[in-house]
Order: C-alpha cells, then sequence, then structure tokens
C-alpha cells in the first residue's frame, strides 16, 4: 500500500488482538503461526467475530467465502473439492500459493472441513493486507491518506475514509489473474 | 421452580449447546425435566458449550448429558436418540432447534451446498423424529420445531428458509400423523434473535445492522414459547407455528427485511 501506511507487524498484532478480544483467547497464547482451530481452541462460527472485529478496526469487508469456494465458482464444481468433499490436487496448489508456509502439511484428499485449522494470525493477517495493498495512490480529492488510530486509512484532505474491494472480490481477483498467469484449469 | 408436567420428563434439544438451543435447555430444565443437549462437533469450544449447559441444568436440581452427533447422518440421529434411552430410558420432549447454512445466493449454491442444506435442515429433522418416535410413542409427549422468518419471506442469501417452509409444512403432517399418539407437534418461528447465528447473518445482510433494538427478540422469549408448546398449557394447539417476532413481519413498510 502507499507510503507503507499500516506496518506488518501492525496488523499481526490487531489479528492478535481480535482474536483474544472475540473469542476469549488469552493474548499470551496466540503466536503468529498458532491455528486457531487446533491451537487456540477457536470454533469456525467464532471466525466470524474475528473478521468482524478487523472490518471495524481497519474499515474494509473480510471474503465470506474460502478461497476454494470461490475457485469453485470461477473454474466449476469438483475442480479443487472433489465429490467426497475433498481437497483436490489443484486445490491444494492454490491453496500452498495462498497460505505459503501455513499450508505446509496439505495433502490431497485432505477433508475441506480440516481447512479451517490451517488459519493462522499470519493468513489472516495476509488477508487483511491484501485488502489494503488495494489503496490507490491518491485519495479521490487527489489527496494524500494519512491513519486514524494507526488502521483506519482515510484522505488526508477531506477525512473520507478510504474505500477497499470487499475481501471476496480481492480473492477473485487473485484467482483470475492466476488462472492467466498458470493456466491450471 | 419445578412445575408438575415438566417433573422428571426427558428433553432432547438438537443444536443445544447455544443460542435458542441453550436456552430451551435451561429453560426446561427450570421446569423440572432431565436434558439431552446435542451438538455436532465432539470436541473444542462446542463440547465445552455443550458441557456447561449441562452443569448449570444440574445446579438446578436435574440430570443432563450432552450428546454429540450430526443429525443429518441417520446413524448418528439415530444412536443420538440411543444415548437418551440410555441415560434415561425415556423421551418426552424433542426440541429440533439445530440447523446449517450456506448463506449463499440460490444461484450459487453448489450441489454440495444444496446437499449439506437439504441432509441437516430437512433430512437431520425426519431422522430424529423417527428414531424418537417409538419412545415418545410409549406416553405421548411433544416435539417442537424451532423455524425462521425465511419460511415465508425472502431474504438474500437465506435458502434455508425454504428448509423451514419445508419443515413447518412437515410439523403440521406429522401432527395429524402422530397426534393420536398424544404426540404433539408444533414449530415457533422466531423473528432477529442475537445469537451466535445472527452474526453470520448480519455479515450477509449488513442491512440487519439499522433494525431498532425494540425489536429483537431474546433467546429466552423463544425458550417461553417452546416451553409452552412442549406442556399442557398448549393442548388446544396442533401443527401450528406460532410467529414470534415482535410483529416485525406484520408490516408491507418499515419492516427490515425478516429472515
Amino acid at each position: 500500500m502507499p507510503q507503507n501506511l499500516i506496518g506488518e507487524e501492525r496488523i499481526l498484532e490487531e489479528v492478535k488482538n481480535a482474536i483474544a478480544q472475540t473469542t476469549g483467547v488469552e493474548r499470551e497464547s496466540i503466536t503468529p503461526d498458532s491455528s486457531l482451530v487446533n491451537d487456540l481452541g477457536v470454533l469456525s462460527l467464532d471466525f466470524l467475530d474475528v473478521n468482524f472485529r478487523l472490518e471495524q478496526v481497519f474499515g474494509i469487508k473480510m471474503a465470506r467465502n474460502y478461497v476454494l469456494e470461490h475457485a469453485e465458482e470461477l473454474f466449476g464444481e469438483g475442480t479443487v473439492i472433489n465429490e467426497d468433499s475433498e481437497i483436490t490436487e489443484k486445490g491444494v496448489e492454490i491453496l500452498k500459493l495462498r497460505l505459503k508456509e501455513a499450508a505446509d502439511g496439505l495433502e490431497p484428499g485432505t477433508p475441506v472441513d480440516e481447512l479451517p485449522a490451517f488459519v493462522t494470525p499470519r493468513t489472516l493477517a495476509s488477508a487483511v493486507r491484501d485488502i489494503l495493498a488495494c489503496l490507490p495512490e491518491r485519495s479521490p480529492a487527489g489527496a494524500e491518506w494519512k491513519t486514524e488510530d494507526g488502521t483506519r486509512i482515510v484522505c488526508s484532505k477531506t477525512g473520507s475514509p478510504a474505500v477497499f474491494p470487499s475481501g471476496d472480490e480481492v480473492v477473485q481477483r487473485w484467482l483470475r489473474s492466476l488462472q492467466e498467469e498458470k493456466q491450471l484449469f | 421452580m419445578a412445575e408438575p408436567y415438566f417433573r422428571d420428563k426427558v428433553a432432547l434439544i438438537t443444536g443445544g449447546s447455544r443460542g435458542i438451543g441453550a436456552a430451551v435447555a435451561r429453560r426446561l430444565a427450570r421446569a423440572g425435566a432431565h436434558l439431552v443437549v446435542n451438538h455436532r462437533e465432539g470436541r473444542g469450544r462446542s463440547e465445552e458449550l455443550a458441557a456447561a449447559v449441562c452443569r448449570e441444568a444440574e445446579a438446578s436440581g436435574v440430570r443432563a448429558v450432552a450428546v454429540a452427533a450430526d443429525i443429518s447422518k441417520k446413524e448418528a440421529a439415530q444412536a443420538l436418540i440411543a444415548r437418551a434411552e440410555e441415560a434415561f430410558g425415556r423421551l418426552d420432549i424433542l426440541v429440533l432447534n439445530a440447523a446449517r447454512a450456506p448463506f449463499k445466493p440460490w444461484e450459487k449454491l453448489l450441489e454440495r451446498d444444496l446437499r449439506l442444506l437439504v441432509e441437516t435442515n430437512f433430512l437431520g429433522n425426519v431422522f430424529c423424529m423417527q428414531g424418537a418416535l417409538p419412545l415418545l410413542s410409549r406416553q405421548g409427549g411433544a416435539v417442537v420445531f424451532l423455524s425462521s422468518l425465511g419460511s415465508r419471506f425472502f431474504s438474500p442469501d437465506y435458502p434455508l428458509g425454504a428448509m423451514k417452509a419445508a419443515m413447518e409444512a412437515a410439523v403440521k403432517h406429522w401432527s395429524e400423523s402422530f397426534g393420536e399418539r398424544g404426540i404433539s407437534v408444533n414449530a415457533v418461528c422466531a423473528g432477529l434473535v442475537k445469537t451466535d447465528s445472527f452474526k453470520t447473518l448480519r455479515m450477509v445482510q449488513p442491512e440487519l445492522d439499522k433494525v431498532p433494538e425494540r425489536l429483537f427478540v431474546s433467546p429466552e422469549e423463544v425458550a417461553e414459547i417452546v416451553h409452552f408448546l412442549a406442556g399442557p398449557a398448549s393442548a388446544a394447539i396442533r401443527g401450528q407455528t406460532l410467529v414470534a417476532d415482535r410483529g416485525m413481519s406484520n408490516r408491507l413498510h418499515g419492516a427490515f427485511g425478516p429472515g
């Protein structure tokens, strides 16, 4: 994002805060690579709370659907998830590209239900960063951006909050450019 | 606080570890009924929440067991009922509260989503009813289904509503099919209730944030109606769906997108 308005560390801090505040998990036990589900005991339904909090903190809209669901929508049912609700080879390929090290241990045949276990504070921070990175150089008023409270980006001239594409749009754009580049499907 | 009718009766609540299900469990326990608290995931916070509901019930003097089962699977639904019989030797009240939904527009529902929709929200309830029937038939009892306004009104990304409508019809059919056995079957159709599920709904329908507080229904208020339908006071009500939405769906204008 322009002028590196919000640093990586700050994003990660806010993600940890959001998890601690919405799930009651102790702040100290949250490390960047803790699996929310396996290490912190967070339920998939609670992810919504975490996302909601992040949306308020950063003024963004987190994705409603998982990467693989978007892939199925774009490339067809059965391409990344098979009829037994397991992730296919192509599904694993996409997830490894998206989650990087966090997807270590992900194999074809992994049940889709186990996917939430791969979500970590780092992967959430990555998702937030991807949305924030869509910020244009200048505001609609032609001015520079500044932050309020260190996390909300507003126009330095009018104070209007920056408007970002939704997390779902960002994922879909990423998938489309991936397809253009790699012709996976 | 125990009421003569409910004392020593046994109630099974699907999805009873949180939200409306937990409120129903608490209400029935206060009335004196023993509980089988069903939840889907047999680990993590879901299990903790179910255990907490059971502990609370036991503190009010009844016995309660938590049983993990995914009711969309017939064997699991049957095992759930079997566990109830094993623990208590009887079943008097079946509260069908568990629901799952893909919150997506109809045109985007994948085959997998559709199967989940039907299997949990329709078939799962049928499996539970079929499993419970022999026990309920022994001494009579009640089945209460938790519906929602999506059964009769559109709201975006809420295909679950169609399953709720199917179930409301089933409630009428079951009422007529099993009434002679002394089994009452009714439903409660709640409006907007602030539970964990509401968080999901609010995400897909952000306009819900504009609904005034006065229109919200508490889980405890819904539980009161379930308690009413599960007991003798509702003897004349058969195969009905009672709407409890603070009147939200009465108005053509100023209605805030019921779901």
